[in-house]
């Protein structure tokens, strides 16, 4: 009977494991979401963005999922749109912020983006070293980010100083 | 007696960890929290290099050649270790001598992450071990033996530590369980073409003891580089039914991988090994006389040393969340010590496939 317990208590424990297989992604995508609620976009006020931010992915893009869930989950009143695109490269997208993955590298111009203002965000190893403007990566056993501030001079967008001091990298 | 010892051992500690993997993982938990939170979540938990999944399967095979003889730090030819007719038999020549062992290893295994903090793995692995031999013995020129079969059985409790920022601490109990054959036997020249006697310690497929599994070890992610290092050993327990037990096993290793992007990882490894000679002697090995040892591989004295070892890996990814994974190992040693007259290690090779799910 003491063994049939422990059976029971380790194949609960295992339930609760395995509860949160697609914790990565989600808290990714909800880093995305938070980083963007920091920066102001040219003309326009903080607490506008909020309500108006367009975030768009590439509909093949491994955090797909736990965006639209994060979509579905908000609150009235402090929305973001999710935008689904067929293909960034050669595409006008009207975004905030546009998240790649690293196989959309090879068809984006990441220079142009951060001209017309799109916030790039990815969770691609030397995203920002190649121009990108957020990179998302692991710190030990927690989420963290870099930043790459060209594209405040690009486009006049701006990073608000809370960013900034929790970025792991800013260049 | 030890492993149940062991268990008892685990179970109580299992008992005390958290269960909780993870304290939100609701999308509108999330949505609610402050980036300073976000960045505080502990996501990757005790399974980081699993990816976050509570599974695992991995398949590794391990391939390594010993050949050219060496007694400490210096290289013998074979004219120096093998006994001649007509010259003097001292305890450092021999009438039988290796001159190539080939090992590999296939190894089944599976894990288990029963919380965030403690993972369980078993190990299961197939041996196939050959070895080519010279001898003055008539009939025995030169011969091959070969045995194979599953070896010893590992099971091994992860433990991770309280620690914060990038740092990863675990502490690993592991035992290895006597399944692995000590009683292979071949055609030996011991007694003429056509009898089998038991073949030497290095021929056979396990230790025969109950062996305690300790490790530690420790690790750092950075934005592109991770770097860490790992202190293991193999203690052995009592003495085999063969009267003998194998040496201890103690390993120093650092580790640093650059992250090329999410795909591909190489990396490289130092390591340290130092392995205690071989305690007790199978006597079935032996043969009557002043020199009771007819090759060195049956000499218990020639067994252990120092060995030091660089590694170049790369881990190769099939999809971004790298549930699939590749790694490959060559190992290769650049400074040995060995006790008494031994068979030099080369070069060793290491593939796997894990996957987490």
């Amino acid at each position: 009977m003491r063994y049939v317990t422990i059976l029971l208590l380790v194949f609960s424990q295992g339930l609760a494991a395995a509860a949160v297989d697609d914790a990565e992604s989600l808290v990714k995508a909800s880093v995305v979401y938070n980083i963007a609620r920091f920066v102001t976009w040219p003309e326009k006020s903080n607490e506008e963005n909020a309500a108006d931010l367009i975030i768009c992915i590439q509909n093949d893009n491994h955090l797909v999922t736990a965006l639209s869930d994060l979509a579905a989950a908000q609150a009235r009143g402090d929305t973001f749109s999710l935008r689904l695109v067929e293909r960034f490269g050669g595409q006008n997208v009207d975004c905030h912020v546009a998240v790649l993955s690293e196989d959309d590298l090879d068809q984006v111009d990441l220079s142009a983006m951060a001209r017309d203002a799109i916030l790039t965000i990815s969770d691609t190893a030397e995203f920002v070293n190649a121009g990108g403007s957020i990179e998302i990566s692991r710190v030990g056993r927690n989420m963290g980010f870099s930043i790459n501030r060209r594209i405040e001079e690009l486009s006049g967008v701006l990073l608000s100083s809370q960013i900034l001091q929790l970025a792991q990298k800013v260049i | 007696m030890l492993f149940t010892k062991t268990i008892r051992l685990i179970i109580p500690l299992l008992l005390l960890l958290p269960a909780k993997a993870m304290p939100q993982t609701n999308p509108s938990e999330l949505v609610g929290l402050t980036l300073e939170e976000l960045l505080s979540i502990n996501v990757y938990g005790g399974n980081a290099l699993n990816g976050g999944k509570p599974w695992f399967l991995q398949y590794a095979y391990r391939s390594l050649e010993i050949g050219g003889y060496q007694h400490g730090t210096n290289r013998l030819n074979l004219e120096e270790v093998s006994f001649s007719p007509g010259s003097a038999r001292t305890a450092s020549n021999y009438p039988v001598v290796p001159t190539l062992i080939t090992q590999n290893i296939h190894a089944f295994s599976t894990g288990y992450r029963v919380s965030e903090s403690f993972s369980v793995s078993v190990s299961v692995p197939l041996i196939e071990q050959d070895t080519d031999h010279y001898s003055i013995v008539p009939g025995f020129s030169e011969f091959n033996i070969a045995t194979d079969g599953i070896g010893d059985i590992a099971l091994n409790g992860s433990f991770i530590l309280p620690s914060s920022g990038s740092h990863i601490y675990t502490v690993n109990v592991g035992v290895s369980l006597p399944t692995g054959s000590i009683d292979e036997t071949g055609d030996t020249p011991r007694n003429g073409p056509g009898t089998f006697e038991r073949l030497p310690y290095t021929m056979q497929l396990g230790s025969g003891t109950y062996d305690l599994l300790l490790s530690t070890s420790f690790s750092n992610s950075g934005q592109v580089i991770d770097y860490g290092g790992s202190l293991n050993s193999i203690i052995r327990q009592g003495t085999n039914d063969n009267d003998y037990r194998l040496g201890n096993n103690y390993a120093l290793r650092g580790w640093a991988t650059y992250r090329w992007n999410q795909r591909f990882q190489p990396g490289v490894a130092v390591s340290f090994r130092h392995t205690d000679d071989i305690q007790g002697m199978d006597l079935g090995l032996t043969v009557p006389g002043p020199f009771p040892f007819p090759a060195s591989i049956t000499d218990p004295d020639n067994f252990g040393g120092k060995k030091a070892k660089v590694g170049f890996n790369a881990r190769i990814c099939v999809q971004e969340s790298c549930d699939l994974s590749f790694l490959f190992e060559i190992n290769k040693p650049f400074y040995q010590d060995l006790n008494g007259i031994q068979v030099r290690e080369k070069t060793e090779i290491a593939l796997s496939a894990k996957f987490s799910f």
